[in-house]
């Protein structure tokens, strides 16, 4: 017999899905039935993608203000003539003008001056020539135009200001504004005002004080010198060809280098600060995708029977897989709409910590406001419906392939779970073996530090599962003899619910691990920052110049002023400190001119190198002391001769040790004073140490230093060792607010996961503890039972959790933290954390379980035992 | 430019303002963008600017060369003025113009300093002495201190390519920056300077500019002496006492020398002109602009006029002008005895303003009548600030005689007075 | 001659349990004629629920062919049965398994909106089928509001609402009292007639049997015809 060929010969096209209205409503309203899992669902991806845009949002407007006021001032100079330490001799510029016919160019001054009234803030007093601005930046006088010049550059020339810091400052035009530089107050004519032509520029211009080059140069004590020389060379050979001809017109010490600014510089200063918050944030986003996959896999689970009848009456896969990621599309979208919200609303908050941890890290910045970008949210649009998709993949193709058959079998189910678990552990070891192995590279790559760090944490949430079924399995045998039946089915519930439990029991593995980590590596770097302090205060007093930048010392003391303290009786001896910016082709770095008296040479905790050699060779002036990021990040070893630029052009000097330091990632090279004076044409102090005779109060001295300073017109800051100690560690563990916010968060989000994950499992079963209850089960009995399991749980993921937690402790610290900043950190373990962070699993799972434990109790077998 | 001299530092002051101001227009194109936020009305300009504390040209006054040809600080303004027309050995003409505007920046230097001449001895780009800098604070002078400020102008014309190469220089008075001194005599805006023979001769003077590819050296011999302008040297432009200057001339120079264009080596030479003009003054009420002419005829005469124009159109009766035989003799010329009639105009292709473009001189005195006409129509200098300076040839009967010439023409205040249109 | 409307030929199929191979249909052979009632008898686990999963095209046969309306099921791919079946198949269970989450009308109106006829339409259709079982005024009620019998009959209202050439009922009364199943019966048997559908009804129930054309019983794997009661 020939077989008719299937000819259709009913009606439309197969799939007419396009308005398969009731199916999407069967399942919203399922959704709708579940509120408690939506919510916390929606919740977990809101918390995701909020953490996710808030800190982008923080680093983005603070890029922004970066980028701005790099614009306003630096403008569209492309290089930069710039000294080693020195600046750059205005003779240099006059001679590169008039005989080398070197234009555009254009002389800077700038540094950053606090104000007495504008407590707090940072004020950048530019200093340029109005003739030679041109073609550079896009200031705009406001006034009547030619008296803007003259107010600029006429007789008692003063300073333009932006509108609002104007405004701010309590004055208009006319009225002088006071100036903290180095330690003492100058007064400045305001002049006139800038005028922004658009909200950009008027951003850029915030907390600007323009003034004709000379006058600044006299402001700022920094007569005959400027900062730097702005260039506008070509692109290409052309501009390569310029740059030489320029460079060879140079006197030593001077180099042409690109300009910073857009971002540059930026990006180049705080890689490693922006990689590391960025993969805090991810883990947040990863955990929001843990969550979504919960919820996604409870509802197709639970949704079997249903799905099942779908499938008979004829709904074909392609039309289940839709209807699953349809839903959860609908939960990505509304998280992540949460989401947005919340990530503005923290990015507000966290810009504030960002800049403040730049600022005292980095460099000095302004951060006014935040203002979202599209594509920053576009981002997070595409984060949290993209995971949600991503998350709710597997379920979708689950519950398609499942056979539509009318009885599905919860077993079976479980049967297929139970034969992923050796398979999710294999997964698990590879994720791992990946992990070690890329920590085996001989890399020094922050990006593949992460790599390893997220593949041994992946591992182990794919080994959790595998080692939960051997601990169940393990209590379960040794219940069967001891305890009763009830305690029994409390574990074998456990062990008969995999499908649940294992991916609740890895989020709340991951979550924990990853506090464990963070808290341990923040611990052990606060104890490493605590030692090295100690260490490296040896001296009694410390005296700066008052600055902005909390963590160094910013402008000269007075000559006379030191003079006046080092003559003190008090006094048994000093250090003496210079600290200037060193440029060099590698990024640059702090260059230290150190007098160091004998009794300071303890203050060094040397890495490498190091002894009575290294402080003659130091002394002797062949030797330098470089600090442990600089030296790792250069590749410098003892031994090594190193190129340093000085006024009198590059000079090769020995490292003869490589010292602990946190105080700078850039890193720090310390020179001795003689050859300081030797090679480099600037002199004075930027702060002292001093040692006190023995017996002398440290609160006199300061009190008679203070004096002395104030007699000469200086403020000085004088600080004991233990408040300088103090100082440090307050900038630390503001540092480190921010990670130990995003830690909290992280956390949150795991935490909500795993509330949703057991509590699903424990309402999933409501069938089955109906039967528990009309079997005679007291609600009380019913209660302590959940609870036993959710805790166990908890208990389990705890105790999982060590390993894993120290794990990530050592590679945060041994690995990114040294690949990110270059410093060793010695790993200390604080059981308090390990402790801490089981309780925080074991309450977790305590409160995950309570409410189904609650709800079970409260609900009359007959309504539990019901068909829904 | 020559006849205001007031114009010449409000202009410097404005196109520095400008520098900074420029960025705020947004044309279409950076460049229609800057251009058009340059056309700040000039009568405004003039307007301002401190003359407080300046010495005002109010009576005729003897001079004192060489020493004049030197800076007067105590005046507010002052410039150095050199236009000329060039050939090289095949005939193609050539133009070219080179300005020098001072402007002084601080009265109190006007006040200490000796009355004239002397002035360059002392240096007079160094802040007097004991002054503070402003309210810097005790600490020293910084260098860039400056009293002066200094803008030039240098263009050439290529009659044989039609080319207009205009180029332009802002510096202050410090650091040898630029500056200008009376002996010897020099006068510098970075690397572009006019500089005198010797100690006590002003001729023969050089002058040396380059730019990118194009590049310039003269050198100057008079072939007249010096002619004063007005009334002995005094040039009243308006009926208030002092708003008025202190003028002479060369009105003719032989020059020779190199002319680089893109590259090549030109050797140039022909007749030039120079003026010198110093004054703290400002434009009257109701004065626009004005038509300059300086024209030097085939037969060894000169004549300078120029046309102050009035908002209303009507020349102003302060314009003047200057008429010089083959011997050198001079006469001041009255309102009124040249007549200009323009004949076509010209549109700028910047934002299309109009320009007179041809004209047809007579000056029925010396039964005079001339045809004036650009050597290239466009010799715009879309600056800092903008006016048409350019090279003209000339052609008519003078006593019944043919005659031909060469000359510059400078118009101003054109396209602004009727307020700022865009572009 | 009429056509037949269902033929099974040689139709075999087991389970795998453990190390045992458990044939339920062997060779199994039957004929399904147009509007014709057929029930379907055998023991529990007799494969009674297999053949009618075999013959919807939810599971496939170790061997054999079905053919249902000139079409051979055993030779189309998943997605094709299932489209197959979407259009042209009735099913009432023995748990009703109405969809918890739709109400009663809307439970009606899926098979419609599946086979694209959704909208003002649909709702009519809905309407006077629920008229048809008895449950007129219940569109917007869920189902765990009504009793077993009732959810049945919105069941075979679902099960004929577009229009199915076949009806495969698997123990349509089986979770009854014999009040509820012989309206249910009754309902489903005079609707399947007056529509032309063909309905095959898997049951114990003598009962139910008793209302049909012909009766299968199912023995040893092998179907067999046990003669017209009704003719």
């Amino acid at each position: 017999m020939s077989r008719p060929s299937f000819t259709p010969r009913f009606g439309p096209p197969p799939e007419s899905s396009g308005s398969l209205r009731l199916l999407s409503l069967a399942g919203r309203r399922f959704l709708w039935r579940h509120p408690w899992q939506v919510s916390l669902t929606v919740l977990g991806v809101a918390l995701g993608v909020g953490v996710v845009v808030a800190m982008d949002l923080a680093m983005e407007s603070a890029r922004r203000a970066f980028r701005l006021s790099a614009e306003a001032v630096g403008g569209r100079a492309t290089h930069w003539i710039v000294g080693s330490g020195g600046g750059v001799p205005d003779s240099v510029y006059a001679a590169l003008r008039v005989r080398g016919g070197v234009r555009p160019a254009a002389p800077v001054v700038e540094e950053f001056v606090g104000s007495p009234a504008l407590p707090g803030r940072a004020l950048r007093v530019l200093g340029v020539d109005p003739l030679a601005e041109g073609p550079f930046r896009r200031l705009a006088l406001g006034g009547e135009g030619v008296e803007a010049l003259w107010r600029l550059l006429g007789p008692g020339g003063g300073a333009f200001l932006g509108r609002e810091t104007a405004w701010e400052a309590g004055g208009g035009g006319g009225d002088s504004l006071p100036l903290a530089v180095a330690g003492r107050v100058r007064h400045v004519r305001v002049v006139g005002l800038l005028e922004a032509g658009d909200e950009l520029s008027r951003q850029g211009m915030r907390g600007l004080v323009l003034m004709d080059v000379g006058r600044a140069q006299e402001l700022l004590g920094k007569v005959g010198t400027l900062d730097r020389v702005d260039l506008l060379l070509p692109a290409g050979e052309e501009g390569e060809r310029r740059r030489a001809e320029i460079q060879q017109r140079l006197p030593p010490g001077l180099t042409v280098r690109e300009a910073e600014g857009r971002g540059r510089a930026f990006d180049g200063m705080l890689r490693a600060f922006q990689l590391n918050l960025t993969a805090l944030s991810l883990l947040a986003l990863l955990f929001g995708g843990f969550l979504i996959y919960n919820t996604m896999t409870f509802s197709v689970v639970q949704r079997r029977p249903f799905l099942g009848i779908l499938r008979t009456l004829g709904v074909t896969r392609g039309e289940v897989t839709k209807l699953v990621l349809g839903e959860a599309v609908l939960l990505g979208a509304a998280g992540t709409a949460l989401g947005l919200v919340l990530g503005v609303f923290l990015g507000t908050g966290l810009v504030k910590l960002v800049t403040r941890t730049i600022n005292d890290l980095y460099f000095v910045l302004e951060v006014q406001g935040v203002s979202p970008s599209p594509s920053l949210l576009g981002k997070g649009v595409v984060l949290g419906v993209g995971v949600a998709v991503l998350a709710s993949l597997p379920p979708a193709l689950e519950a398609a392939g499942s056979p539509a058959r009318l009885v599905l079998l919860r077993s079976i189910l479980e049967e297929k779970a139970a034969r992923a678990v050796p398979l999710a552990a294999l997964a698990g070891g590879a994720s791992l073996g990946m992990g070690l192995a890329l920590l085996a590279l001989p890399s020094r790559s922050v990006t593949v530090g992460f790599g390893a760090l997220f593949g041994v944490v992946l591992g182990f949430a794919l080994l959790t599962p595998m080692a939960t079924a051997l601990l169940v399995q393990g209590l379960a045998g040794a219940l069967r003899r001891r305890a009763g039946p009830l305690a029994v089915l409390a574990v074998r519930g456990l062990v008969g619910a995999m499908s649940r439990t294992a991916p609740a029991m890895a989020a709340l593995v991951m979550a924990v691990a990853v506090t464990v980590g963070l808290g341990t590596m923040i611990g052990s770097f606060r104890r490493s920052v605590d030692r090295w302090l100690d260490t490296t205060l040896q001296a009694d007093l410390y005296i700066s110049a008052p600055g902005l930048l909390s963590s160094r010392a910013q402008g000269t003391l007075d000559p006379e002023v030191v003079e006046g303290i080092l003559s003190l009786p008090e006094v048994a001896g000093f250090n003496t400190y210079r600290e200037i910016r060193s440029e060099d082709q590698g990024g640059g770095f702090r260059l230290l001119a150190l007098r160091l008296d004998p009794r300071g040479e303890k203050a060094f905790d040397f890495r490498q190198g190091g002894g009575v050699g290294a402080f003659e060779a130091f002394r002797g002036g062949e030797g330098v002391l470089v600090s442990e990021p600089l030296a790792y990040r250069r590749g410098w070893r003892v031994g090594d001769e190193v190129a340093i630029a000085t006024d009198s052009g590059s000079r090769r000097f020995r490292v003869v040790g490589v010292f602990r330091d946190y105080s700078s990632e850039q890193g720090v090279v310390m020179v001795d004073r003689g050859v300081f004076e030797r090679w480099w044409r600037m002199g004075g102090v930027t702060s002292l140490g001093l040692f006190l005779r023995e017996g002398v109060a440290q609160g006199t001295v300061a009190e008679r230093i203070e004096a002395l300073a104030a007699r000469q017109g200086q403020s000085l800051v004088v600080r004991s060792t233990r408040d300088l100690k103090a100082a440090s560690l307050g900038i630390f563990d503001r540092t480190f607010t921010i990670t130990v916010v995003l830690r909290l968060l992280a956390f949150g989000v795991a935490f909500t996961g795993v509330l949703s994950a057991l509590m699903a499992l424990q309402l999933e079963r409501s069938r089955e503890l109906g039967v528990l209850r009309a079997l005679g089960m007291t609600p009380r009995e019913l209660w302590g039972m959940i609870t036993a399991q959710t805790g166990l749980l908890g208990l389990m993921a705890g105790v999982l959790a060590v390993p894993a937690g120290a794990s990530l402790a050592a590679i945060l610290v041994q690995v990114v933290n040294r690949r990110s900043f270059g410093w060793t950190l010695d790993l200390s373990w604080g059981l308090e954390v390990f402790g801490q962070a089981v309780l925080l699993a074991l309450v977790g799972a305590g409160l995950a379980g309570a409410y189904p434990a609650w709800r079970m109790a409260k609900t009359p077998p007959a309504l539990a035992l019901r068909d829904e | 430019m020559k006849s205001l001299p007031s114009w010449g530092m409000s202009a410097l002051v404005a196109a520095a303002v400008l520098l900074f101001s420029l960025v705020r227009a947004r044309g279409p194109s950076p460049d229609q963008g800057r251009w058009a936020a340059t056309s700040l009305p000039v009568a405004q300009v003039l307007g301002e600017g401190e003359v407080a504390g300046f010495e005002r040209a109010l009576e005729p006054r003897p001079f004192d060369f060489p020493a004049d040809h030197g800076p007067h600080v105590s005046f507010r303004n002052e410039w150095w003025y050199l236009t000329g027309n060039l050939e090289d050995p095949s005939g193609t003409p050539f133009g070219f113009q080179f300005t020098v505007f001072r402007a002084g920046l601080d009265p109190r230097f006007a006040r200490r300093l000796p009355p004239e001449g002397k002035a360059s001895e002392e240096r007079p780009d160094t802040p007097p002495p004991g002054e503070g800098p402003g309210e810097g604070g005790p600490g020293p002078a910084s260098p860039w201190s400056a009293s002066q400020i200094y803008l030039a102008h240098w263009t050439v014309t290529d009659g044989g390519r039609k080319r207009f190469y205009p180029h332009e220089r802002f510096a202050r008075g410090a650091l040898g920056l630029a500056g200008a001194q009376g002996t010897p005599f020099r006068v510098w805006v970075e690397d572009w300077s006019l500089t005198a023979g010797g100690e006590e001769d002003l001729f023969p003077l050089t002058l040396q500019v380059r730019e990118g590819g194009t590049a310039l050296q003269l050198e100057f011999t008079a072939l007249k002496p010096p002619v004063l302008q007005g009334e002995g040297g005094l040039s009243r432009k308006g009926p208030e006492p002092g708003n008025a200057s202190y003028y002479y001339s060369f009105s003719r120079l032989k020059a020779s020398g190199v002319l680089v264009l893109d590259g090549d080596s030109i050797p140039v030479q022909g007749l030039a002109w120079m003026d010198r003009e110093w004054s703290t003054s400002a434009l009257s009420p109701g004065q626009v602009g004005w038509d300059w002419f300086a024209l030097q005829l085939d037969h060894g005469f000169e004549l300078m006029w120029y046309h102050l124009r009035r908002a209303d159109g009507t020349p102003d009766p302060f314009s003047q002008g200057i008429w010089v035989d083959p011997q050198g003799a001079a006469r001041t010329l009255a309102f009124g005895e040249v007549e200009l009639q323009a004949t076509d105009t010209w549109a700028s292709p910047v934002d299309g303003r109009r320009y007179p473009a041809r004209w047809r001189l007579s000056f029925p005195g010396e039964d005079l009548l001339l045809e004036v006409v650009p050597l290239i129509p466009d010799q715009e200098l879309v600056l800092s600030f903008r006016y048409w300076e350019g090279a003209v040839r000339v052609s008519g009967r003078h006593r019944g005689r043919p005659v031909a010439g060469v000359g510059y023409v400078e118009l101003v205040g054109y396209g602004e007075g009727q307020g700022r249109k865009a572009p | 001659m009429i056509s037949p409307l269902v033929q099974v030929r040689s139709l075999c199929k087991g389970y795998q349990e453990g190390s045992f191979f458990h044939p339920i249909l062997v060779e199994a052979e039957a004929v399904l004629f147009p509007g014709e009632v057929v029930a379907l008898l055998g023991p529990s686990g007799s494969g009674k629920s297999t053949l009618l999963n075999l013959l919807s095209g939810i599971d496939t046969p170790d061997g054999g062919e079905v053919w249902v309306d000139g079409v051979c099921l055993t030779a189309l791919g998943e997605k094709e049965r299932t489209l197959f079946r979407r259009r042209r198949m009735g099913f009432v269970f023995q748990f009703f398994h109405l969809l918890p989450t739709l109400t009663v009308g809307e439970n009606v109106r899926l098979p419609l909106e599946l086979t694209g006829r959704g909208g003002r339409e649909a709702v009519e259709r809905a309407r006077s089928l629920l008229a048809a079982v008895g449950m007129e005024g219940r569109e917007e009620a869920y189902p765990d509001r009504l009793s077993g019998g009732e959810q049945q009959r919105v069941a075979v209202a679902r099960a004929l609402a577009h229009d199915p050439t076949l009806v495969l009922a698997d123990e349509p009364t089986g979770n009854l009292d014999r009040e509820a199943g012989e309206r249910v019966m009754e309902i489903l048997t005079d609707l399947v007639r007056r529509r032309g559908a063909t309905l095959l009804v898997a049951t114990h129930s003598d009962q139910v049997a008793a209302r049909a054309d012909r009766i299968l019983r199912i023995r040893d794997g092998a179907l067999v015809e046990e003669g017209v009661k009704n003719p």
